[in-house]
């Protein structure tokens, strides 16, 4: 029991019947994120399913020395004999790993919680996002494996490195179109290399379209369609490796990279009742306590998936990198 | 109240990397107080395929290095495996993918203790990985972030993910010593050739667009500086004992030459 002397004051009286804050009402605000879909962007080939295979490893077959790569070879005379010609086989593999993640509470939270965005049943819906951010990292991985590079690790992006990859892609006959994925510092390094050039500086719309900043909650913020005109589509992602000063940026045709999966819909899992299968993603959901404690719920998500780069028989590969 | 030291290095530990048929194994320690702020990365050994160089940019002279990249040695990732009860070590994980990689023609680097000239001055002597033992920013996760042995720890403030300064200067010192040493190659005289031919094209289609105002100065400047570069680099790889005189042509004889004897 407090008395209160005149004047009243708040100050005197919030500590007694008052709150320290009071809640907005709005919904929790999500922080900042690398919201890039990789796997909605529909580039990275689904190379197959591994379920009930007998193997976690899924082998890609290609063939050369056929068709518009072996021509007819003349015949010097008329009884020349026709030498029979061999075939090219090869072949890339994809080896499924295994992913996870989890998270728990008490029934005490459930019970005395106010906020249902912090509870398991919200939570659980972000999983799709959170196995949407683990395939792009994975990508990102896969990429900086691949062989030959375009760019330097000592100098930044620039127009004449973008040149130089149009020119690869150029001069390798048969491939469709690529993509390029970039840190985000990479691209600004090559917007800035845009924004010095005179002749762009000619060509006023192309040069604000180039420049201008983006609507971060848009979903395609992340994606430059056609940059500078020369029909390459780049798109940025903090999940870019970086390795000797240099970022690993890549860029690769429809199919340069794939992926298999692990459809999960043979599991039976221990808790049938409370479990989801995501089979196309290789994904399940289930839930159980912690083993530890019965006052807990938990769940855990386990994803099979594994990524490689196509055969450079068949894709035209390249790391787009610069300094860091 | 005092401000707070801000930490100034890192300690980061060696990654026992063995051969590449042996285990590397990676010690974690429960010891959260030496932890820095940042998310963990996969352990990685280093390779180089033959056809990627690149002209140096710290050495006081040019010269063409090979260009290093990382396999990551990632669960489902580019044919690594994840480790089952079989696998006793982690190395029986990857040790297909990087067989399958050596037969494709990569070179790996031997995972050997590299020799303290060829690294900062503020790591300590040890092996080309570094783990750094991390927590997360959000939980606190522990966990260990691998880098390449040049990627120093800067002073960083507390609530942001700690940061590295790369140091190229010594990068490129352990770069010429792969060569030296024959863990590299040497590089091959078309591929060499190639990239100063690369870099001369380059040089030359800005110089046209500079004439005609559609390319910047320092375009231009940096495109003409790095030919010149490529060029000495070149030059140096294939200077080498200069070539032996020509020995002087014989006049032909014009008269007849004598039967064999009988």
């Amino acid at each position: 029991m407090a008395t209160i002397t005149p004047p009243f004051q708040f100050a005197d009286t919030r500590v007694q019947i008052g709150h320290s804050f009071l809640f907005a009402q709005e919904g929790m605000k999500i922080e900042l994120q690398d919201r890039l879909d990789v796997a909605a962007m529909g580039v990275i080939s689904l190379r197959g399913d591994v379920a009930g295979s007998g193997t976690d490893t899924l082998r890609i077959t290609d063939i050369g020395n056929i068709g518009y790569s072996l021509p007819f070879t003349a015949l010097a005379s008329e009884t020349d004999t026709v030498a029979d010609s061999p075939i090219d086989l090869g072949f890339e593999t994809v080896t499924v790993g295994t992913f996870g993640l989890g998270q728990s509470e008490t029934y005490s939270e459930q019970l005395f919680s106010r906020e249902p965005m912090v509870l398991l049943d919200q939570l659980k819906a972000f999983i799709p996002q959170s196995w949407s951010r683990t395939f792009r990292d994975q990508v990102a991985l896969t990429g900086s494996g691949i062989t030959l590079a375009v760019g330097s690790a000592t100098t930044d992006l620039s127009v004449d490195d973008h040149l130089d990859l149009v020119t690869v892609y150029r001069i390798a006959v048969g491939n469709s179109m690529p993509m390029a994925f970039l840190d985000p510092t990479q691209i600004d390094q090559l917007l800035r290399s845009y924004r010095n050039e005179p002749g762009f500086q000619n060509a006023a719309e192309v040069f604000s379209g180039l420049l201008e900043a983006r609507d971060g909650s848009s979903p395609d913020a992340q994606i430059y369609r056609n940059v500078g005109g020369l029909r390459i589509d780049m798109a940025v992602t903090d999940s870019i490796v970086e390795s000797g000063g240099a970022f690993q940026g890549f860029a690769f045709p429809q199919g340069g990279i794939g992926w298999a999966v692990g459809s999960t819909i043979p599991i039976t899992p221990a808790n049938p009742d409370r479990a989801i299968k995501i089979p196309q993603f290789g994904l399940l959901i289930e839930e159980d306590t912690d083993g530890t404690s019965q006052t807990t719920r938990r769940y855990r998500a386990t994803s099979w998936m594994g990524f490689a780069l196509g055969s450079e028989r068949v894709h035209t590969l390249r790391r787009f990198i610069s300094q860091t | 109240m005092p401000t707070p030291e801000l930490p100034t290095r890192t300690r980061s530990r060696h990654v026992d990397v063995a051969t590449l048929m042996g285990s590397a194994s990676v010690k974690d320690d429960d010891d959260f107080s030496d932890r820095v702020t940042a998310s963990p990365t996969p352990a990685f050994l280093l390779r180089h395929w033959p056809a990627n160089w690149d002209v140096s940019t710290t050495l006081k002279i040019p010269t063409l290095l090979p260009e290093i990249t990382p396999h990551v040695l990632a669960p489902g990732v580019n044919g690594v495996r994840t480790r089952g009860r079989r696998d006793r070590k982690p190395a029986d994980a990857y040790r297909t993918s990087v067989r399958d990689h050596t037969d494709k023609g990569w070179i790996y680097i031997d995972p050997v203790p590299l020799p303290a000239k060829f690294l900062p001055g503020e790591v300590p002597p040890g092996y080309y990985i570094r783990g750094v033992p991390c927590q997360t920013k959000i939980g606190e996760i522990p966990g260990t972030k691998h880098v390449e042995a040049w990627y120093v720890p800067q002073a960083t403030l507390p609530n942001e993910d700690q940061r590295f300064k790369f140091d190229r200067r010594s990068y490129e010192l352990w770069l010429v010593h792969l060569v030296e040493s024959g863990q590299v190659p040497e590089c091959l005289d078309y591929v060499a050739e190639r990239k100063l031919r690369h870099y001369q094209d380059r040089a030359g289609a800005v110089q046209r667009l500079h004439r005609v105002g559609n390319a910047s100065d320092k375009r231009l400047e940096d495109a003409e500086v790095r030919a010149a570069q490529a060029q000495v680099a070149i030059d140096r790889l294939f200077g080498g004992e200069p070539d032996p005189p020509a020995p002087p042509v014989k006049p032909v004889s014009t008269a007849t030459k004598p039967k064999r004897g009988r």
